[in-house]
């Protein structure tokens, strides 16, 4: 069990450098972003001067060494438009990506979950009907789309909730439904028809037959058991949640990571990307990793090995 | 089930929790102003980096040497209370007597010799370093006395002095805490003093009581960051603020009619062309071209459908608001005429192809890789120099057009003319030239329209300052 | 209810085809050709059934010039990611050893980073544009062709008529072509017609958060985005694109999942 965790750890900074890589050599093909950043009425050499002194002139491998060695040591350089640590900028948003993020996780798994074993247990029901067409809808509804349309019904004609920023929990309720409806429509339907498939089971039947209780038998049986697919797909979601943060923080201005992470990318911002890169998949790889590791509890059958 | 539909009763009670109305209220008591703006200070360093957002926040903390009148945009004293030419190349300032910072620390020569010398330091990466190199030397007459050496006559010397270029630091803090330590407790001599910034979300400034203008009336102003327009509308409608910036004009009726706040407009000196590229060969390096273009296009009828009428059509380079504006003809629009030189210059107008970029390829414009025209705000642009020199010479980062010696010369000439009255002329030649050589279409001053909430008294500037020391809370 | 679905899948991917294939005859105005005197007039305006926008162009044009322009996304990224990631995966399943893992490895890394923010990363980078999107979204989107494909040939080669078939001495090329790919390309065709819509759906999102296709070119998704600043005024510029970009991605997903139900239904995605 260790040797896993070490091993996966392992493999995590693997991918970790590997992605920096790519990302550093992306950006270095693709130009000079100081021009962004000096002001308008300057002069050609003043510019040059300034890129010097960033380091841009030099080699690629010479900067390539100093990225690698900056990043080892948690220094990513300094944000090219904020004039501050860049790692510092991207942790300073992460606690906000976190509540927004985990508010959206809580409120797909307290109504998905639910849905999807009601839609199962009364199968063919009007009310599984209703959930399979919501559940579809659901997913096929972008979420930027949607997160639009509310701010049209709840900010500007209606006037409840405010579109954007924080403060209040108020403000939290838009980006969180918006973030949680397409997983909670996917995680719906995998609880569904993940429980149908238990359902049949033989054990189903013969826990049915020994007279226990139909709730009993959902809830110590059919539930645990389908709770595998349901695990896999939520903690692959968990890690999609933070895709869906990009979208859903810039719309409703939720100064959260993803935010941060799309503003740099259109200020050319490349210090502040990086670091973005870097906290999003150790993030990501450390999520699925917990994921592995509740798979184990959940199913003794499954063996972790290295 | 019954989790399910506590789960539904929740947005609701959130909803009545966060009804908004009450906040605008109780700010009124407070004496209160939330501004939202559409981005957030780069810094809170001054004068390090060159942009509108971080200064106008800026200036509130921090004050500068001279200030410039709101209405004719001519500098006059703030931190400064008299200047003269000692010589070509020599400036005496006279500091006010009394001002001290928001650490009690006194404002004197100290802090010009301290700030200028921390923009020079080539360890503070500023970008006003290039802005500032033509001065030589700080020199300390006396505390209240203070002399700006320039290698050669700099006229527009003044004109620095007077915007967020020269924004005064208090010598003793940067000297013991250092910029890092300013960046996230600023200290200024402002109306205001810095409470917090919580970054991507809003800048809380309170009241300096011992401001040497006075007090502000408005005891706070946050400046809050809503990029999206219609998020700063709605929270302008909803009372969580009380001024807007940019409202665009197909949406003027919605806030009039709301009321709970009102428009307010003021014509800025930021100019918008379309520039005529001569820099890269095609056909816009023929004369005749270009005044084809100015004759071609409609900016009357533009103005009118879409900005609604919210701009001033400008027929020069420079806007009216800049102090060294002088007035040209403008080219009529005349499509014959137009056709004509086209033809002329041995083009077929109906088949000629031209490219127009946009200005979110402010790259292009530096790297020379933009089509034949492309289209760009300049500003606000309140004295001739910072629009002349980087806008008509070849080897400037964002220039259209250049390689033209005569006007090359006349700039030279016209940007180090220290008489008044001398600049006046020598700029008024420098307009005609330009004028004919058609290096753009002129196309308009832009109109800034602000919504204000309706227990707020305040008005918008020419130089597109957000000036919350003249903000009056009227209570209803 | 299944086969209420599988119709509705297929009702609703037949119109947006007709819709896109027909769009300059079903909307008369060039969706480029802006007229200020008409600019945002409502839904039902004569001549203009869905409205106008900010610059007065139609906008019934523009959103079925818009399914054109994400059909024409779609269709490029899945064809060449399925193409692409298809022959990775084979090659991969086949080769074992070390390019199978080194493929794996890269698909790792991959997939260490959202989808959305791998695209619009690149985008980013390497600049934007319709060209651009559609190898953005490939590059992102090319590993779960990979993976799929290299599990069923793992699977495939197991069984005793292509042993046989390699022990007779059938060349390695010839076995993968007439043994191994008539057996995964079931898979194929499912997870691309799932992978559809997701495309569509994510050019949409990148095109709004200003990575993807740039105005004036009709894009839903830049459509949406310039329609933020009209929603005062004109609900209609945020609405249509949207049910039309939902519709399409509806009827996509209704269909992969009618194929899912025939073809393979053991396939997880």
């Amino acid at each position: 069990m260790r040797a896993y965790v070490l091993s996966r750890l392992a493999q995590t900074a693997l991918v970790v450098v590997l992605s920096l890589t790519a990302v550093f050599g992306m950006v270095r093909l693709s130009g000079d972003p100081v021009l962004l950043f000096m002001p308008m009425d300057i002069q050609a050499k003043d510019v040059n001067e300034f890129r010097q002194r960033l380091g841009f002139n030099d080699p690629l491998a010479v900067q390539y060494a100093r990225f690698m060695g900056g990043a080892v040591r948690g220094d990513f350089g300094e944000s090219l438009r904020y004039r501050s640590d860049a790692l510092g900028l991207v942790l300073e948003r992460l606690p906000a990506t976190l509540l927004l993020g985990g508010t959206a996780l809580g409120l797909t798994l307290v109504l998905a979950i639910p849905l999807g074993v009601v839609s199962a247990v009364h199968r063919d029901s009007p009310f599984d009907h209703a959930a399979t067409v919501a559940t579809v809808l659901g997913q096929a509804t972008p979420g930027f789309w949607l997160g639009l349309m509310l701010i049209y019904l709840f900010s500007v004609q209606l006037r409840w909730l405010p579109t954007g920023g924080t403060g209040t929990l108020a403000h939290l309720v838009m980006p969180s439904v918006v973030l949680a409806a397409f997983f909670a429509a996917r995680i719906a339907r995998l609880t569904r028809s993940a429980v149908l498939e238990v359902l049949g089971e033989d054990y189903v039947l013969t826990a049915r037959a020994k007279g226990l209780a139909e709730t009993r038998v959902i809830a110590k049986h059919a539930l645990r058991n389908s709770a595998i697919p349901i695990v896999t797909l939520a903690g692959l979601e968990a890690g999609q949640l933070l895709g869906g943060a990009v979208i859903t923080e810039t719309i409703f201005a939720w100064p959260g990571l993803g935010r941060l992470t799309v503003q740099a990318l259109l200020n050319r911002d490349f210090p502040v990307v990086l670091a973005a890169v870097f906290l999003i998949s150790v993030m990501y790889t450390l999520i699925n990793l917990a994921v592995d590791l509740l798979y184990g509890w959940l199913d003794p059958r499954v063996r972790l090995r290295a | 089930m019954r989790g399910l539909r506590c789960l539904l009763v929740v947005p609701l009670l959130l909803a009545l929790a966060g009804a908004p109305s009450a906040a605008a209220q109780d700010r009124v008591k407070t004496r209160e102003i939330v501004v939202g703006l559409g981005a957030e200070p780069r810094t809170m360093l001054a004068v390090t980096i060159v942009d509108w957002t971080t200064n106008t926040q800026l200036e509130h903390i921090y004050d500068r040497l001279l200030d410039r009148d709101a209405r004719t945009l001519k500098p006059k004293p703030m931190l400064a209370t008299a200047w003269r030419v000692v010589n070509d190349t020599t400036w005496e300032f006279t500091l006010r007597p009394g001002v001290r910072f928001h650490n009690g620390e006194p404002f004197n020569a100290q802090s010009v010799k301290a700030t200028i010398d921390y923009i020079k330091d080539p360890a503070s990466k500023s970008h006003y370093a290039a802005y500032w190199r033509k001065v030589k030397e700080v020199q300390i007459v006396n505390d209240s006395t203070v002399r700006l050496v320039t290698d050669g006559p700099w006229p527009s010397l003044i004109d620095r002095a007077s915007l967020t270029d020269a924004l005064m630091l208090p010598p003793k803090a940067l000297k013991e805490l250092g910029p890092e330590k300013l960046n996230q407790k600023p200290i200024g001599t402002g109306p205001f003093r810095f409470v917090e910034w919580k970054r991507d979300e809003r800048l809380v400034l309170e009241r300096n009581p011992d401001y040497w203008q006075g007090p502000a009336d408005a005891s706070r102003v946050t400046f809050r960051f809503i990029p999206e327009f219609s998020a700063r509308m709605a929270a302008l409608l909803s009372g969580e603020i009380d001024i807007m910036k940019d409202v665009p004009p197909h949406a003027l009726e919605p806030v009039e009619r709301s009321g709970r706040a009102k428009i307010r407009s003021a014509v800025s000196s930021r100019i918008n062309y379309l520039a005529l590229v001569n820099l890269k060969p095609g056909p816009m390096q023929d004369l005749r071209v270009r005044r084809a273009m100015n004759h071609a296009v409609n900016v009357d009828e533009l103005i009118a459908l879409v900005l609604k009428g919210r701009a001033t059509r400008i027929c020069g380079p420079l806007s009216p608001a800049n102090v060294d504006f002088a007035p040209v003809e403008c080219y009529q629009h005349d499509p014959a005429r137009a056709q004509a030189l086209f033809k002329e210059a041995g083009l077929d107008p109906a088949k000629l192809q031209l490219t127009l970029d946009t200005p979110s390829g402010r790259d292009k414009i530096k790297n020379r890789n933009t089509g034949d025209m492309f289209f760009l705000g300049w500003g606000p642009s309140v004295f001739g120099q910072g629009v002349m020199e980087p806008l008509f010479q070849a080897s400037q980062t964002y220039s259209s057009y250049g390689n033209n010696k005569a006007i090359d010369e006349k700039i030279a000439r016209t940007i180090t003319v220290v008489d008044a009255r001398g600049r006046a002329q020598a700029y008024a030649e420098l307009h005609q030239m330009v004028r004919d050589e058609a290096p753009w279409v002129p196309l308009w001053q832009q109109h800034d329209l602000y919504g204000v909430a309706s227990h707020v008294e305040w008005a918008p500037r020419a130089d597109e300052k957000v000036w919350m020391y003249d903000a009056r809370i009227i209570a209803r | 209810m299944r086969h209420l679905k599988a119709w509705l899948g297929i009702g609703l991917t037949a119109a947006t085809l007709v819709a896109a294939a027909a769009a300059p005859w079903l909307a008369r105005h060039d969706p480029l050709r802006a007229d200020f005197a008409q600019s945002l007039r409502p839904p039902g305006t004569p001549g203009h059934v869905l409205g106008t926008d900010q610059l007065g162009r139609d906008l019934l044009a523009r959103v079925l010039h818009g399914a054109r322009l994400a059909l024409f996304i779609g269709a490029c990224t899945v064809l060449i990611t399925a193409v692409g990631g298809g022959l990775l995966g084979l090659v991969a399943g086949f080769a074992e050893r070390w390019p199978s893992a080194v493929l794996m490895r890269i698909a790792d890394v991959q997939l260490s980073f959202p989808f959305i923010l791998l695209a619009m990363t690149i985008n980013a980078i390497t600049g934007l544009g319709l060209r651009n999107i559609i190898l953005s979204l490939s590059a992102a989107g090319w590993v779960v062709y990979a993976r799929v494909v290299r599990g069923e040939v793992l699977s495939v080669k197991q069984r005793d008529y292509v042993q046989a078939a390699a022990a007779l001495g059938m060349s390695r090329a010839r076995v993968l072509f007439r043994h191994v790919l008539p057996n995964v390309a079931p898979s194929i065709v499912v997870v691309a017609s799932l992978q559809f819509s997701q495309f569509i759906v994510a050019e949409a999102a990148i095109s709004f958060l200003g990575f993807g296709v740039q105005p004036p070119t009709p894009a839903w998704g830049s459509m949406l985005s310039e329609s933020r600043d009209f929603l005062y005024v004109a609900w209609w510029l945020a609405a249509f694109p949207g049910v039309a970009l939902a519709l399409t991605a509806l009827g996509v997903n209704l269909l992969g999942d009618w194929l899912r139900d025939t073809l393979d239904p053991k396939l997880r995605v």
